[in-house]
C-alpha cells in the first residue's frame, strides 16, 4: 500500500509528467488563440454544426482560459511543481551545505597555483586565508605539523537557484488565485462635474458595488496629434469623503490612481450633449435665445410659457443634431423634435419634416421653436480594480529573476590550497576541485600567485 | 530620412557578410581569407547599424517627437536584427566557427530587408499614442527582442547541427564544407547556451510586459493572443531546459526543439497580428 502511494507520489512529482502537462497546456493555449473567444464567440458558435456547438458550450471553449477545467489543469501542474520541488529540496540543501563546507574528494588535476616564499607557515596561511575571505569565500582548514590544507568555497547557493525559480512560479500561481478569489474588476462612467460612489462589476452584469468613498470628474481632456492619432487622455479627478475633497489627481493612461486598495485606470471616454441653444419666436419676433441645460426648464414668465429639453441627440437619423423638447402654455402641452439643420433638410428632402406631427415646430402657435447648436460634455470611462494578489505575483517574479541569476550567472567553485613548510620556506599549491566553470575558477585561484610574483 | 538610408546600407553590408561566409565555405583556404572578411563586414555593419539607431533617435527629436526608436513594427524589425547580430558576434568569438554566420546572418538580413523594402512596413517616425507612453516601453521591447535573438541564434545552430549530423550519418567524416563546421558537441552546447540566453531575456520580457500591462490596462495578464503566444514560446523552452537537464536529451532532439521554439517565436512576433487582440502596436 505504502509502496503504491510512493509510486503515485513520485510519478506526480516527475519531470516526465511536467513535460506532458506543459505540452497539453501549450496545445490548449494555441487553440485558445485560434478559436474565437468571448465577444466573438457568439457569432462563431452559430456557424458550428449542432453537436460541435454543444461541446463548445459545455466545455466553455468560448472562454477557454477561464474555464474550470483549464484551471484544474494549471492546478495539476502546480501540484507537480510543488511536489517535485518539495521532494527534491532536501537533497539540494545537503548538497549546498556540503559544498559550502567543502568536505568532498581529493584534489584532482594540475595545480593552478604554485609558488614559494620565505615566510613562516602560519604567516603565509593567514595571508592566503585573508586574500580569499575578502573575496567572499568560505574557508575550512585542517592543520598538520608543517602542513596546512585549506578549502575555499564560494557560490554554493547557486545550487538552490532552480528551487528559488520554482518557488517563484508557485507564488505567481498563488497570487493569481488570490486575485481571482478576493479581487474584483469593474468600470464606471463619470460625466464632467458628476460624482459617483459605486461602480459596475464585470463579473456580474448589472451588479453594482459601493466604493466606500466618492469620485468626481472635474474635467476630461483629450488631445490629438496632427495625424489624427490620440495624444492624451486625461481625467482630473477628485476623491471625496462626504463633501470633503481628500485629494485631486489627474488620471492618465499608464498612470493609474490607487486609493484605499482600489485602482482606477483611464480606459475610455464618450461625448454627450449637455445643453442646447433654443430660439423661441412669436410670429417673426425673437422672444428668447437662451442656452438651455438638460433637466433645467426655461420659463418665459411674460408669455406663461415653459420649455424643457427631454432628449438631445448628436446625430438623429443621420440628419445632424436634434433636440426633443416639451413646451407648455396655459393648458396646452406639446412635444416636438427640433433639427439644427432644418433648412438644409427641407431643401434636400422636401416634405420629410411634415411626415410626423412630432416634427412640427409650430404646433404651439403662435410660438415657434428652433435649435441653434448644442454643447457637448465628456464622460470619462474608468476601469476600477482591486487585486490583493498582485504583490504576491510581483514577489514571485522577483524570486524567478533571483533564481535565474543564481542558476545561470553565478556558480559554485571549490578550491583546495595546500601550504607546506620546509627549510624556512613555505610552498603553496592549489587546485580547483569542483566548478561548473573550471576555467574562470582557475583564473581566480591563480590571482594570488600572480600577485605574489609581482611583489617579488 | 537619413536613418532609413543608413539601414538600407546596413542591410546590404549584412548580405555582403553572408556572401563572404558563403565564399569562404565553398573555397576554404584560398588566396583570400573570406572568413575574416565576413566577420569584419558583420562587425562594420553592426557599427553602422548602431549609429543608425542613434541617428533615428536624434531625428525623432528634430521632428519634435523625441522618443526612443523602439515603438513600431519597423523599429522592432531593425532592433531584432541588431540583437541577432550582437549575439552572433559574441557567440562567433566563442565558437570560433568558420561558418556559423552562414546559418545566422540570413535571419538578420531578412529582418532588415523586410523592414527596409517591404511596402507593408511603414518606416516613418510617428508620435506615441497614450498607451505606449511608458518607461516600460523600452525595457520591455529590449528584453523581448534580445530573447527572440537568442532563440534565433539557437535555431540557426540547430539547422547547422542537423545538416552536420545528417552528413555524419551518411558517412561523411568531415570533408569539404562539413570540415568547417564545429564539432557536433560544440554546436549542441552553443545551441543550448543561446536558448538559455533567450529564455532568461524572454522571462524578463514577459515580466516587464506584465508590469506595464498592470499599469496601463489594470491587469497583468489578460490572455490576449500576444501574451498567450509569448507564454507558449516560454513553455517550449522550459520543456527544453528540463528534458536536457533531467532526461539527458542532447543533439538532434535539442536541434528539433530549437526549431519548434523558433516557430513559436515567429508566431508570437508576426502571426499574432492576424489574430484580434490588444497588442496591435508591434
Ligand atoms: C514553467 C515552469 C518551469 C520553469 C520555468 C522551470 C525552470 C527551471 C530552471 C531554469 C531550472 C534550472 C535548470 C538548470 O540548472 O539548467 C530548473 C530545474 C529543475 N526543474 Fe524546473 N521549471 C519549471 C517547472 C518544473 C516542474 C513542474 C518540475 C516538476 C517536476 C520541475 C523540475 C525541475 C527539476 C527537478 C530541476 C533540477 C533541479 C536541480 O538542479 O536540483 N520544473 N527548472
Amino acid at each position: 500500500m505504502q509502496e503504491r502511494t510512493g509510486r503515485i507520489l513520485s510519478s506526480l512529482a516527475s519531470v516526465r509528467l511536467t513535460v506532458v502537462l506543459l505540452s497539453i497546456i501549450i496545445l490548449i493555449s494555441i487553440l485558445g488563440t485560434l478559436i474565437p473567444q468571448q465577444q466573438e464567440a457568439r457569432e462563431f458558435v452559430r456557424r458550428l454544426p449542432g453537436w460541435l456547438a454543444k461541446i463548445y458550450v459545455y466545455l466553455e471553449v468560448y472562454d477557454i482560459f477561464r474555464a474550470p477545467w483549464f484551471g484544474g489543469l494549471l492546478g495539476l501542474f502546480s501540484l507537480n511543481l510543488a511536489l517535485c520541488t518539495w521532494l527534491r529540496f532536501p537533497r539540494a540543501w545537503r548538497l549546498y551545505r556540503a559544498a559550502a563546507r567543502g568536505d568532498e574528494g581529493d584534489p584532482v588535476g594540475d595545480p593552478e597555483l604554485v609558488y614559494s616564499v620565505n615566510r613562516p607557515l602560519a604567516e603565509e596561511t593567514a595571508r592566503v586565508e585573508g586574500f580569499y575571505r575578502k573575496r567572499g569565500y568560505l574557508v575550512s582548514k585542517t592543520e598538520e605539523p608543517h602542513k596546512t590544507r585549506i578549502t575555499f568555497s564560494k557560490g554554493a547557493i547557486s545550487y538552490l537557484g532552480p528551487y528559488i525559480i520554482h518557488a517563484g512560479l508557485l507564488l505567481i500561481v498563488a497570487g493569481a488565485l488570490i486575485g481571482v478569489v478576493f479581487g474584483f474588476k469593474g468600470f464606471v462612467n463619470i460625466r464632467e462635474g458628476e460624482t459617483v460612489d459605486s461602480f459596475n462589476l464585470l463579473s456580474r452584469p448589472g451588479g453594482m458595488k459601493a466604493l466606500g468613498f466618492s469620485v468626481r470628474c472635474d474635467k476630461f481632456t483629450v488631445e490629438f496629434y496632427e495625424t489624427g492619432q490620440p495624444k492624451l487622455f486625461k481625467s482630473d479627478l477628485s476623491i471625496l469623503s462626504g463633501d470633503q475633497v481628500i485629494k485631486q489627481v489627474p488620471l492618465l493612461v499608464n498612470h493609474p490612481l490607487e486609493y484605499q486598495g482600489i485602482r482606477f485606470y483611464q480606459a475610455s471616454y464618450e461625448t454627450e450633449p449637455e445643453s442646447a441653444g433654443i430660439i423661441v419666436r412669436k410670429g417673426s419676433q425673437v422672444l428668447s435665445e437662451a442656452n438651455v441645460n438638460l433637466g433645467e426648464p426655461l420659463e418665459l414668465a411674460e408669455q406663461g410659457l415653459t420649455l424643457e429639453i427631454l432628449r438631445l441627440e448628436g446625430n438623429l437619423m443621420d440628419l445632424g443634431p436634434a433636440a426633443k423638447i416639451q413646451v407648455s402654455q396655459a393648458a396646452r402641452v406639446r412635444q416636438m423634435w427640433l433639427f439644427q439643420y432644418a433648412e438644409e433638410i427641407n431643401r434636400v428632402r422636401p416634405g420629410f419634416l411634415k411626415m410626423s406631427p412630432l416634427f412640427n415646430t409650430e404646433a404651439l402657435a403662435p410660438f415657434s421653436f428652433s435649435l441653434n447648436g448644442m454643447k457637448e460634455r465628456y464622460k470619462t470611462g474608468l476601469q476600477v480594480n482591486r487585486d490583493p494578489g498582485s504583490p504576491v505575483v510581483f514577489l514571485g517574479s522577483v524570486f524567478i529573476i533571483l533564481g535565474l541569476a543564481l542558476t545561470y550567472f553565478y556558480y559554485h567553485r571549490l578550491m583546495l590550497v595546500v601550504l607546506e613548510e620546509k627549510d624556512g620556506e613555505t610552498s603553496v599549491a592549489g587546485t580547483v576541485k569542483l566548478s561548473r566553470y573550471p576555467g574562470r575558477a582557475a583564473f581566480e585561484l591563480g590571482l594570488l600567485g600572480r600577485m605574489e610574483k609581482r611583489e617579488q | 530620412m537619413i536613418n532609413s538610408a543608413v539601414f538600407s546600407i546596413v542591410t546590404f553590408v549584412y548580405f555582403l557578410a553572408f556572401f563572404f561566409f558563403l565564399l569562404g565555405s565553398v573555397r576554404p583556404g584560398g588566396t583570400f581569407n573570406f572568413h575574416k572578411m565576413a566577420v569584419w563586414s558583420a562587425r562594420g555593419g553592426f557599427l553602422l547599424h548602431t549609429i543608425g539607431l542613434g541617428i533615428r533617435w536624434f531625428e525623432s527629436y528634430e521632428m519634435g517627437i523625441g522618443r526612443i526608436p523602439l515603438a513600431n513594427f519597423y523599429e522592432s524589425l531593425i532592433f531584432f536584427a541588431w540583437s541577432i547580430i550582437l549575439l552572433f558576434l559574441i557567440a562567433e568569438r566563442r565558437l570560433r566557427s568558420q561558418s556559423a554566420g552562414l546559418f545566422v546572418l540570413p535571419f538578420a538580413f531578412i529582418a532588415m530587408a523586410y523592414g527596409s523594402f517591404s511596402p507593408e512596413v511603414d518606416s516613418r517616425i510617428t508620435p506615441l499614442i497614450p498607451a505606449l507612453k511608458s518607461n516600460w516601453l523600452s525595457i520591455h521591447v529590449i528584453t523581448c527582442f534580445l530573447g527572440y535573438a537568442g532563440f534565433t541564434l539557437a535555431c540557426g545552430l540547430g539547422i547547422m547541427y542537423l545538416i552536420k549530423s545528417r552528413a555524419e550519418r551518411r558517412g561523411n567524416q568531415g570533408t569539404g564544407f562539413h570540415a568547417l563546421l564545429p564539432s557536433l558537441a560544440d554546436i549542441d552546447e552553443s545551441l543550448y547556451q543561446s536558448a538559455l540566453v533567450g529564455f532568461v531575456f524572454l522571462t524578463l520580457g514577459i515580466m516587464t510586459g506584465s508590469i506595464w500591462a498592470y499599469s496601463a490596462w489594470g491587469a497583468y495578464w489578460s490572455w490576449d493572443p500576444k501574451e498567450t503566444w509569448s507564454l507558449i514560446t516560454w513553455l517550449v523552452y522550459a520543456i527544453m531546459i528540463h528534458v536536457r537537464y533531467m532526461r539527458g536529451w542532447r543533439g538532434r532532439r535539442m536541434a528539433f526543439l530549437s526549431l519548434i521554439g523558433f516557430a513559436a517565436v515567429l508566431f508570437t512576433y508576426f502571426g499574432v497580428n492576424y489574430l484580434p487582440g490588444l497588442h496591435s502596436y508591434l
